[in-house]
């Protein structure tokens, strides 16, 4: 039986629209690492925190540390840490002083929550001492707040 | 045949967590996210943008500039594609309104059923078939064409497209009807 003309139509431009969804574009493949490096060297606003205060004795000037910069690393740092996801990470300043962290997670159903909780807040403690040195005062774990805000039954982390 | 553990494939990491990632300064998630949808969004913008590869990658490259610094205001409402393809269709409007300033009225382009400028010796001319939907795309006005693509093409729902194009669905309902007629009547000449 012969195809009617709509059918017809309906199947070629079915085709077509195969056709350009599986399609790459050659273009794009050309310029896509070019672009996203010109995306990533875009510089996020940041706000600044203190990491040194300054010395009149050694003549040392102040040294800050973008929250963005402690953010990153304080994600990093967390990383390891198996069965859970870092969703959002806070960083609380009294003008450029941080005075505390506030860690938001994923957790796997079934992990430990307070003994997790723990080793997050050590570990970015760690890093924090690394990126900002003996802060005064001291930002210490229990400045540290570590909120879960979503457990889920796979891997966070995926 | 080769049985191959799951557990041996390598990890496949959804799009909202290289979007958490991403928010929270990990370059190589928002690398990653843009090399899963980066071909689909340049694929839309060079369709808008009359084959102007240029001006495609100047909407990308700015689309995806605001994305990287507003990662961390996504809440979520929508999937991080919507999203992405949202970005890249406000910069594809804005290019062609710096290069048409004039408005379009695409209710009274698609009552245009016959373009006498259609060659179809032309088209049959071009590589294939997918060289001549290209070409039947390019008539049609940018609503019809983004609706059809989006829909067609990318599979967004039609819930998602209305939220891209800053529309209702019933419009977008209506511009995917006349798309969909006017391209049949380019293929049949085609055919």
């Amino acid at each position: 039986m012969a195809m009617s003309s709509d059918a017809a139509e309906t199947t070629l431009l079915s085709t077509a629209a195969d056709g350009l969804r599986a399609r790459v574009e050659p273009r794009w493949v050309e310029v896509a690492d070019a672009v996203v490096s010109k995306v990533l060297a875009t510089d996020k606003p940041s706000w600044p925190v203190l990491a040194q205060q300054a010395d009149e004795r050694t003549g040392a000037g102040l040294v800050h540390v973008g929250d963005r910069v402690l953010i990153a690393y304080l994600r990093d740092s967390i990383d390891p840490v198996p069965d859970c996801e870092v969703v959002t990470i806070q960083v609380h300043t009294s003008g450029d002083v941080c005075t505390g962290i506030v860690i938001t997670l994923a957790v796997r159903y079934g992990t430990g929550l307070l003994p997790l909780a723990d080793q997050v807040r050590k570990q970015a403690e760690r890093r924090l001492g690394q990126l900002l040195g003996p802060t005064v005062p001291a930002v210490r774990v229990r400045d540290m707040h570590v909120h879960v805000a979503d457990v889920t039954r796979h891997d966070p982390k995926l | 045949m080769v049985d191959v553990q799951t557990s041996e494939l390598p990890a496949v990491r959804s799009d909202s967590v290289l979007t958490r990632r991403g928010a929270l300064g990990d370059r190589a998630a928002f690398a990653e996210l843009v090399g899963r949808h980066g071909n689909a969004l340049y694929r839309y913008a060079v369709r808008m943008l009359d084959g102007e590869h240029h001006a495609a990658e100047d909407a990308i490259q700015e689309a995806l500039t605001k994305a990287w610094l507003h990662l961390d205001g996504f809440r979520g409402d929508s999937s991080v594609r919507t999203w992405l393809f949202r970005l890249v269709a406000n910069e594809c409007i804005d290019a062609r309104r710096a290069r048409r300033p004039r408005a379009v009225d695409d209710g009274a382009l698609s009552r245009v059923t016959a373009d006498p400028s259609w060659q179809p010796e032309a088209v049959a001319a071009a590589d294939d078939l997918t060289a001549a939907l290209d070409l039947a795309l390019h008539e049609l006005p940018w609503r019809q064409r983004a609706s059809w693509l989006l829909r067609e093409i990318e599979g967004l729902s039609y819930e998602e497209i209305a939220e891209v194009l800053g529309t209702t669905v019933t419009v977008v309902r209506g511009q995917l009807h006349r798309a969909r007629s006017s391209l049949a009547v380019r293929m049949r000449q085609w055919r």
